[in-house]
């Protein structure tokens, strides 16, 4: 077997606060091959942003990597001093936020800023003409119009799917082996969504590159991904293949989660809904952490350690499998 | 039918000035819009951002006031009238809106939040502790409730606050601008659910704001389609979601992700944004997006016109 492009083990990042530890992430494990794109779902405060932004070590104080081992093409990257970090990030692990309003800064031109990412990720120093030409390539290949005429504009002088395309532009400029995309459509709309996704799958299919799909809206992870990791509160609740997480979804809560969804395809009378809310982050229950919401809860469920269920890779940590 | 809500040729146009010399530019948020809403239906509204749905929202509420066209609710003129009538119409519309953190005064208990609309009506105080009861109990919350702050709650339990905030005056009209996108799924199928229940119980008229076509195929019986301030087209939400005719609404309803891998995405998604409201595009405003466009859409201006019973649709391939 060959060796993951990323290997995430027992992940633990920490919150401490007055009130207490948040364990945000609290023993996430996952792996990532060349070319695969994994969807990482859960509803907010489940812990995906952080597990993402815990790879490209960029957890906001507070919090800290308290544990775990993350590999990246045979190194640590929890090793890594900080400066060689900072070879990684943007150059061989690139991040496109939620956000692109936010994520841009507007006193300088998007020329500027996408050049910026080339240039510090260069050998020497190459010519700013050089830097300008490639620039102008990468925008018209994530289908920014008349690009010449727009390098030298201010990020407040586009619309917001494109700003969000010249994120991603920024993104791929150093063709990087893994993309992590946080949420990147949750700030436009339907069909500017749609031509977002479709540029995904077009620069996967044209780089290679894996894609990393931080994501709570299922039907976005159904269009994209080949894999899934299901996170609640903290932790991976079910890992699958797309159709094993769609059709045929192993934990309750995964299952519970794809029918709350309101479907635009059919008609339900009655929404199933999840009774409850998600648990208290300070203090979240003993076992597995979805127990107090949980039609199926047993007594077990409220013990440590918990039970994962693995059928050829199709994972579900959950005491109902438990033979 | 009985119609609750009247519409006509309504248009809403924002002022905005570049600068302070300059000559003012008009936004033309709604553009000449005309529906109805009947008694017991909950009517959706969909389009994308700036599309004009919330604009017609607060029109109807009552906090914008048209450029031009009249809102006729239960009758009236609702901004033509003064005075005690125009109060007591207003006290039959209700708003729930999108954002439960910042719709509830963090300053007030619940019980007073909740019958804030009643105080304002002239009901008696002595009356307002019974009524505050029965109305959380009413939306899932209990008595308990009713003394504390909304910063105690939950983003699920502030909107079935607002809920009941909304329902205190027993109103003829209610009007929900996306009360659920805050919120997540989990959370969104229960306050989903609360809504259709207390719509059966009450006989709600209702119109329900969203972007999310999935909510809106959820809860409305009729919807209309809105795009760059006109309505495109209005039907019965089950034959209009499952057979859209405008290309827009075709091309909407593609660009949903759905939840399931077999369904992925065949067709090639709509090109190009939604236009500059300042300066929309002549004659059909989706013509410059639209894969059958023909050189007349750019002339023509087309009208909602009924194809069958129930369906209009806005497009001249009809």
């Amino acid at each position: 077997m060959t060796h993951p492009l990323l290997d995430v083990r027992n992940l633990k990042t920490y919150f401490y606060l007055r009130r207490g530890v948040v364990k945000a992430v609290d023993g996430v494990s996952f792996r990532l091959n060349r070319g695969e794109a994994l969807g990482i779902v859960g509803e907010s405060g489940s812990g995906k942003t952080m597990t993402a932004l815990s790879i490209l070590r960029l957890v906001p104080y507070p919090g800290k990597i308290v544990g775990g081992e993350i590999i990246f093409k045979g190194r640590d990257l929890l090793k890594l001093t900080e400066k060689e970090m900072r070879h990684i990030r943007g150059k061989e692990i690139s991040l496109i936020f939620q956000d692109p309003q936010n994520s841009l800064n507007p006193v300088f031109t998007v020329g500027w800023q996408v050049g910026e990412a080339i240039e510090l990720h260069s050998e020497g120093k190459p010519l700013w003409d050089r830097i300008i030409e490639k620039v102008i390539n990468i925008l018209r290949g994530v289908g920014i119009p008349r690009v010449e005429d727009r390098v030298n504009d201010y990020p407040h002088e586009f619309s917001g799917g494109q700003k969000q395309r010249i994120m991603i532009g920024m993104s791929i400029s150093n063709n990087p082996d893994i993309i992590i995309a946080d949420e990147p459509t949750t700030a436009l709309d339907v069909t500017i969504q749609a031509q977002i996704i479709d540029l995904l799958k077009d620069l996967r299919s044209r780089y290679n590159s894996s894609i990393i799909l931080i994501a709570h809206n299922m039907g976005l992870v159904s269009e994209l991904c080949d894999n899934v990791a299901v996170m609640y509160a903290g932790r991976i609740v079910e890992y699958g293949s797309i159709e094993e997480i769609f059709n045929d979804p192993l934990h309750p809560y995964t299952r519970m989660l794809l029918r709350c969804i309101p479907r635009t395809d059919i008609d339900v009378d009655k929404l199933e809904s999840i009774p409850g809310e998600p648990p208290d982050p300070v203090n979240p229950p003993s076992g597995c952490r979805f127990h107090p919401r949980c039609p199926y809860a047993k007594e077990e469920c409220k013990r440590d350690p918990i039970y994962i269920e693995n059928i050829d890779g199709h994972m579900a940590v959950c005491e109902l499998y438990r033979r | 039918m009985d119609k609750v809500v009247r519409v006509d040729n309504l248009k809403v146009y924002y002022e905005r000035r570049k600068g302070f010399l300059s000559k003012p530019q008009y936004i033309k948020a709604v553009d000449g819009v005309t529906f109805d809403i009947y008694r017991g239906e909950v009517l959706g509204l969909v389009g994308e951002s700036g599309s004009g749905k919330t604009t017609i929202g607060k029109a109807l509420a009552g906090i914008v006031r048209p450029t031009s066209g009249r809102v006729i609710i239960l009758g009236k003129d609702l901004y033509s009238i003064r005075g005690q009538e125009a109060k007591k119409l207003r006290t039959k519309i209700q708003m729930i809106f999108q954002n439960p953190f910042s719709s509830l005064d963090p300053r007030m208990r619940i019980k007073d939040i909740v019958t804030e609309p009643l105080k304002i009506a002239g009901m008696k105080v002595a009356d307002l502790d019974s009524r505050a009861r029965e109305l959380i109990e009413m939306v899932g919350l209990s008595r308990e409730h009713l003394n504390r702050f909304p910063h105690q709650f939950s983003g699920g339990q502030r909107q079935r606050i607002a809920i009941a905030r909304a329902l205190s005056t027993n109103p003829e009209l209610i009007i929900a601008d996306e009360p659920t996108s805050a919120l997540d799924v989990s959370i969104q199928a229960q306050i989903l659910n609360l809504m259709k229940e207390l719509k059966d119980k009450l006989d709600l008229t209702m119109l329900f704001i969203s972007h999310d076509i999935g909510v809106i195929r959820y809860i409305s019986d009729r919807v209309l389609v809105m795009y760059a301030g006109k309505i495109v087209e209005s039907g019965e939400k089950t034959r209009l979601i499952d057979e859209p005719l405008h290309p827009y609404t075709k091309g909407l309803l593609d660009a949903v992700p759905v939840p399931d891998p077999s369904k992925r995405r065949v067709n090639p998604v709509v090109p190009g944004e939604p236009p500059d409201p300042v300066n929309p595009p002549s004659g059909c405003r989706f013509h410059p997006r639209c894969p059958y466009a023909k050189e007349e859409c750019k002339r023509i201006e087309p009208e909602l016109k009924s194809v069958d019973d129930d369906r209009k649709v806005a497009c001249i391939l009809y």
